[in-house]
C-alpha cells in the first residue's frame, strides 16, 4: 500500500495514539518504527515509536523515510514539521477528556517510578497548548485533520476504522482495525481516570 | 477627531540610513528620488534610543514606545516551553503598533517585513511577517513554501510566494550592478567567497520584500504602507569597511573591488524609492525614517567589535506630502517621535504614554493635536484576544508541561547547548532592558538588573561594565565602587576600570580628579568624542574654559554631530565673552538632542545677557517643560518676567523656585 503523504498520528500522550497506530497497522498501513521502546504494562501491545520523531526540532532528515507511512508525533512536536513542498500530511489527532489522560499519565510514570506533574498545573497548560495546536493547524495548508476520540474507538471500532479509512482514501482492512481494539484494556485502565 | 491631514501615507524603514552617506550622493544627483523628497519637504536628524539593536528600534518606531514599554528586548526569544529559541515574535510585543492603531480606526494597513512582526498580524490590511522573504537554510529556489502565518490574510500567501528572489538566483550581472570588477575576484579566496555569498542573500531578501511591496501597493487597498527595507544596514555590516577612504587594515585588492558596494547600495535604495513614490502617487504623504545610522569616516571601527558598535546615534528622518514645510528643516527629532506623527498626519490622538511629540514643525500649519491616556484602553477585540493569548502563557506551566512530556518519553529534554542558548538569551534580554532603563532616566531599575546579572555571570566583563554605568547614571558611589572592584579583579587593564575611577571622583565632587583619570584614559589611547567631552565638561566645572573650547572642539571633530559638545561650546564661549557664538553652538546641540533641558537653559541664560528676553523665556520655558523642578530656571524667568513688567509671572516663578529648594528637590549641577 502507498501513499504520497505521511500519515500522522497525534495527540496528547495516553490520548490512544498507540491504539490508532495498532489499528493502522492491522489495517495494512506500514508504521515508521524503530521498536526501541518495547510493550510494557502501559501499553501492552507496544507504542509503535520512531526514536528520531524525538529529536525533530533539530533533526528531520527521515521525513522522506516517513512517506507512505504512519508516524506518531506527540502534539506538541507537530509544529516542527516542516512545510515541503509537494508533500502533505494527513494527521490523525486523537482526543481524550483531559482528567483521563492525565490520570493514565501519572498511573504510567508511578509504574516507572516517576514523579508526575501536579494535575493542577498541568491541565491548563495542556489545555492550552491543545488549543494553540488547533488553531495553528487551521493554517496549514499542507495538513488535513481527522479529529477521532478515543471513548469512540473503543466503543464502535468499526465506525471509526470506517472513517479512518475514507479521510485517508486507501484501501484498507477495516475489520482487521476493528479488530485491534481491545476493549478490554480500556476497561482496566478507566479507574485511572481519579485522581 | 482633528482633521486629517493624510489620506495615504507610505512610511519606508531604511535600517541605518545615514545622512553622511547621503548627503555626498545627493549632491552628485545619484539619489534622484530622494533628493525630489527633500526638495519637497522636510528632513532632519533621528536621535536614537539605547541600545542600538534594530528589532528594539522599529518597534519602538512602530509603537511610540521604549522597551521597557513594548516588550522587545532583543532578537530572540525562548519559546514559552522553554525549549528553543526562537526570533521574537510579534506575540511579544505587548502594546499596539501603529498599524493596530489604524487598523482599529478603520484604515487600510500594509505592514511588510517589520521585525517582531512574525506570526503576521490579523489586522485591516495586509500584514507580511520579517520570516516571509527569508529562506531557510532548507529552502531551494524551486522549493521555497511560504512558512505558516507569515502572511495575513493567509489566502494572499501563495501570489506572494512567487516573487520572492532565492539568494541562488542572484546572477552575475546582478551582483556587477553593485561590484562592477566581481569577475576579476578570485573566488577561491574563503573571504571573497564569504561576502559575495552574503552579499546575494542581502540583495535577494531587499529584492523580494520590495517586489512583495509594490505588488501590494498595486493590488490591494491601502491608507497606511509601511515597507521595512534592511539591506543598509546588514551590507553596511559586511561592507562600509571598504568604503573609502581605504582603512589601514583593509586589503588594498578588496578594496579596489568592493569600494563601490555601499554607494551602490544606496543609489538601488533610491531607485526602488522612486518606483514607491510612483505607486503611492502625488497626493500621498511620504516618510522615510531610519533607526539609527552607521560609521562611515574615520570613526568607524578599526578592528573587530559588537556590531552595535558600528551604529551611529543618529538616523534619518524625510517627510513629505500635502501640508508639509518645502526644503525645511527638523530638528530635535527622536524614534519616539515617528509614531505620535503618524497619528497626527491621520487625524487621531496622540496617547499620553507615548513619550514622543508629534513634530509640529514639519507642517505648514501646526496640526490640531488631541491626545487620550493610551490606545491600549481603546477596545479593539482583535488586538484583545491576540493579548489574551499571551496572557495565557505561564511559563512556570508550560515548562511543567515539559517536564512530564520528558518524563514521559515523548519528547527530548532540551539540549545542554539549547539550555546554554536560552539562558545567554536571557541574559541578553535583561542586558537590553537594564541599557533601556538607562536609557529612559530610569537608572535605579537598570542597576537592579545589572547587578543581577553580574551576580549570575561574574566572569562576564560586559555585565560588570553595565552595573558601573547603570551606578554613575543612578548616582550611586557605592554601587559604582562596587563595579569599579569586580572589573579590577577581573580585568585591572580594562579602560573602564579608570573612567569609572573618574566617575567615582566626580560623584564625589572631585572634579580635578576625575579630569586626571580622564585624562590618563585619553593617553592611554582611548581618545574619542565622547572621551574628550568629558574632559570638557571636567574643565568646565574647573572654570577653565580655554580648555574646555579646546576639548570640545577636538570632540566634534571626531564626530560632527556630537550634541553634548555643542553644549559645553556654548558654555565655554560665552564665559571668554563670545556670546553669539555661544549662541550658535547652543541651538546646534538642542537641534541634534532637543531633550537637553541643561543646554535649553544655558540658551535661556546667554540669551537673558544679551538682552533678547523674548527668546531667552523660550528657551526657559523649554527647559521647564522637561525639568519642572529645576529652581534657577524659574529664578532666571522671574528675573526677566520682572524686567518685562509681568509681575504675577515674575513672582508665580520666584515663588516655585524657592518651593523646590525648600523642599530640597534634586537640582541639576549647572556648568
Amino acid at each position: 500500500m502507498t501513499s504520497d503523504f505521511v500519515t500522522v498520528v497525534s495527540g496528547l500522550p495516553r490520548s490512544g495514539t498507540s491504539l490508532m497506530m495498532q489499528m493502522l497497522v492491522a489495517g495494512g498501513l506500514p508504521a515508521l518504527t524503530d521498536s526501541q521502546r518495547s510493550a510494557d504494562e502501559s501499553n501492552p501491545r507496544g507504542y509503535l515509536e520512531y526514536e528520531p520523531v524525538k529529536q525533530l526540532r533539530t533533526d528531520r532528515s527521515w521525513l522522506p523515510q516517513a512517506r507512505g507511512h504512519a508516524v506518531k508525533i506527540i502534539h506538541l512536536l507537530l509544529r516542527e514539521l516542516p512545510v515541503v513542498a509537494g508533500l502533505d500530511y494527513r494527521v490523525v489527532f486523537m482526543q481524550r477528556p483531559l482528567d483521563e489522560v492525565l490520570a493514565s499519565q501519572t498511573a504510567m510514570l508511578r509504574r516507572d517510578g516517576k514523579a508526575a506533574g501536579n494535575p493542577a498545573i498541568l491541565r491548563p497548560a495542556f489545555e492550552k497548548q491543545l488549543a494553540q495546536v488547533e488553531a495553528w493547524l487551521a493554517t496549514r495548508g499542507d495538513m488535513t485533520v481527522l479529529p477521532v476520540s478515543y471513548h469512540r474507538v473503543v466503543s464502535d471500532p468499526l465506525a471509526v476504522a470506517g472513517e479512518v479509512r475514507t479521510f485517508l482514501g486507501m484501501s484498507l482492512d477495516i475489520d482487521a482495525m476493528a479488530r485491534a481494539v481491545d476493549p478490554s484494556l480500556y476497561r482496566e485502565r478507566s479507574n485511572e481516570g481519579r485522581f | 477627531m482633528a482633521e486629517p491631514i493624510a489620506r495615504k501615507l507610505l512610511l519606508v524603514g531604511w535600517d541605518a540610513a545615514d545622512w553622511q552617506m547621503i548627503h555626498p550622493l545627493v549632491d552628485a544627483g545619484r539619489m534622484p528620488y530622494l533628493q525630489r523628497l527633500i526638495e519637497s519637504g522636510v528632513m532632519g536628524h533621528l536621535l536614537t534610543l539605547q541600545p542600538v539593536l534594530s528589532p528594539i528600534l522599529w518597534t519602538s518606531i512602530a509603537t511610540g514606545k521604549r522597551a521597557y514599554q513594548h516588550g522587545v528586548h532583543g532578537f530572540a526569544e525562548p519559546t514559552p516551553d522553554g525549549t528553543a529559541l526562537r526570533p521574537t515574535s510579534s506575540s511579544t510585543r505587548r502594546c499596539k503598533a501603529l498599524w493596530n492603531i489604524l487598523a482599529q480606526s478603520g484604515k487600510r494597513c500594509q505592514a511588510i517585513g517589520w521585525y517582531a512582526s512574525h506570526p503576521a498580524e490579523d489586522i485591516n490590511g495586509v500584514c507580511v511577517s520579517h520570516q516571509f522573504c527569508v529562506a531557510p537554510a532548507s529552502a531551494t529556489a524551486a522549493r521555497w513554501p511560504a512558512q505558516p502565518n507569515s502572511v495575513f490574510p493567509p489566502d494572499l500567501a501563495e501570489p506572494l510566494v512567487g516573487l520572492r528572489l532565492h539568494p541562488t538566483e542572484v546572477t552575475g550581472p546582478m551582483l556587477q550592478q553593485f561590484i562592477p570588477q566581481a569577475p576579476r575576484l578570485d573566488q577561491r579566496d574563503p573571504e571573497v567567497r564569504r561576502l559575495l555569498s552574503s552579499f546575494a542573500k542581502r540583495l535577494a531578501e531587499c529584492a523580494s520584500l520590495h517586489a512583495v511591496t509594490t505588488a501590494l501597493m498595486e493590488e490591494e487597498p491601502w491608507d497606511f504602507c509601511a515597507p521595512y527595507y534592511e539591506a543598509i544596514d546588514h551590507v553596511g555590516h559586511d561592507f562600509m569597511a571598504f568604503h573609502p577612504p581605504r582603512m589601514e587594515h583593509i586589503r588594498p585588492d578588496l578594496y579596489e573591488v568592493f569600494q563601490g558596494v555601499m554607494n551602490a547600495t544606496y543609489e538601488f535604495h533610491d531607485q526602488m524609492l522612486g518606483r514607491l513614490m510612483e505607486l503611492a502617487g502625488p497626493e500621498a504623504h511620504v516618510m522615510i525614517v531610519s533607526d539609527h545610522g552607521f560609521h562611515s569616516g574615520v570613526t568607524r571601527p578599526r578592528q573587530e567589535v559588537d556590531p552595535a558598535q558600528w551604529h551611529r546615534n543618529f538616523g534619518t528622518f524625510v517627510l513629505a506630502g500635502p501640508g508639509i514645510k518645502k526644503d525645511a528643516m527638523v530638528h530635535g527629532a527622536t524614534l519616539l517621535d515617528i509614531a505620535p506623527t503618524v497619528l497626527a498626519l491621520f487625524g487621531l490622538p496622540v496617547g499620553r504614554d507615548m513619550e514622543g511629540k508629534v513634530l509640529v514643525n514639519a507642517f505648514e500649519s501646526a496640526p490640531e493635536i488631541e491626545r487620550i491616556d493610551s490606545w491600549e484602553a481603546v477596545a479593539d477585540p482583535v488586538f484583545e484576544s491576540r493579548a489574551r493569548d499571551q496572557a495565557d502563557d505561564d511559563p512556570e506551566a508550560a515548562a511543567a508541561a515539559l517536564q512530564q512530556l520528558v518524563e514521559l518519553g515523548y519528547i527530548e529534554a532540551p539540549g545542554e547547548d539549547v539550555q546554554r542558548d536560552i539562558a545567554t538569551a536571557r541574559a541578553e534580554q535583561k542586558f537590553n532592558l537594564a541599557c533601556t532603563y538607562i536609557d529612559g532616566k530610569q537608572p535605579a531599575r537598570a542597576l537592579v538588573l545589572a547587578e543581577e546579572l553580574a551576580q549570575q555571570f561574574p566572569d562576564q566583563v560586559r555585565f560588570v561594565i553595565l552595573a558601573g554605568q547603570a551606578a554613575v547614571a543612578a548616582g550611586d558611589a557605592a554601587a559604582l565602587g562596587r563595579a569599579t572592584d569586580a572589573l579590577a579583579a577581573l580585568e585591572p587593564q580594562h579602560p573602564q576600570v579608570s573612567l569609572f575611577r573618574a566617575f567615582h571622583c566626580w560623584l564625589g565632587d572631585d572634579i580635578a580628579g576625575a579630569l586626571q583619570h580622564f585624562e590618563q584614559a585619553a593617553a592611554a589611547g582611548q581618545e574619542n568624542s565622547w572621551l574628550l567631552c568629558r574632559i570638557g565638561r571636567a574643565y568646565l566645572r574647573l572654570r577653565r574654559w580655554p580648555e574646555a573650547e579646546s576639548a570640545f572642539r577636538k570632540s566634534l571633530a571626531l564626530d560632527e554631530d556630537h550634541a553634548e559638545s555643542f553644549y559645553g561650546l556654548s558654555v565655554a564661549l560665552p564665559r571668554q565673552g563670545k556670546l553669539k557664538e555661544g549662541i550658535e553652538n547652543g541651538l546646534q546641540a538642542v537641534a541634534l538632542l532637543h531633550d537637553f533641558p541643561l543646554a535649553h537653559f544655558q540658551l535661556g541664560a546667554v540669551l537673558s545677557r544679551l538682552g533678547w528676553y523674548d527668546r531667552a523665556l523660550q528657551a526657559f520655558d523649554i527647559c521647564l517643560a522637561m525639568r519642572p523642578s529645576f529652581a534657577l530656571a524659574h529664578r532666571y524667568v522671574s528675573l526677566i518676567s520682572n524686567r518685562l513688567g509681568q509681575t504675577e509671572k515674575a513672582d508665580k516663578h520666584r515663588e516655585l523656585a524657592r518651593r523646590y529648594l525648600a523642599e530640597g528637590v534634586p537640582q541639576p549641577a549647572v556648568d
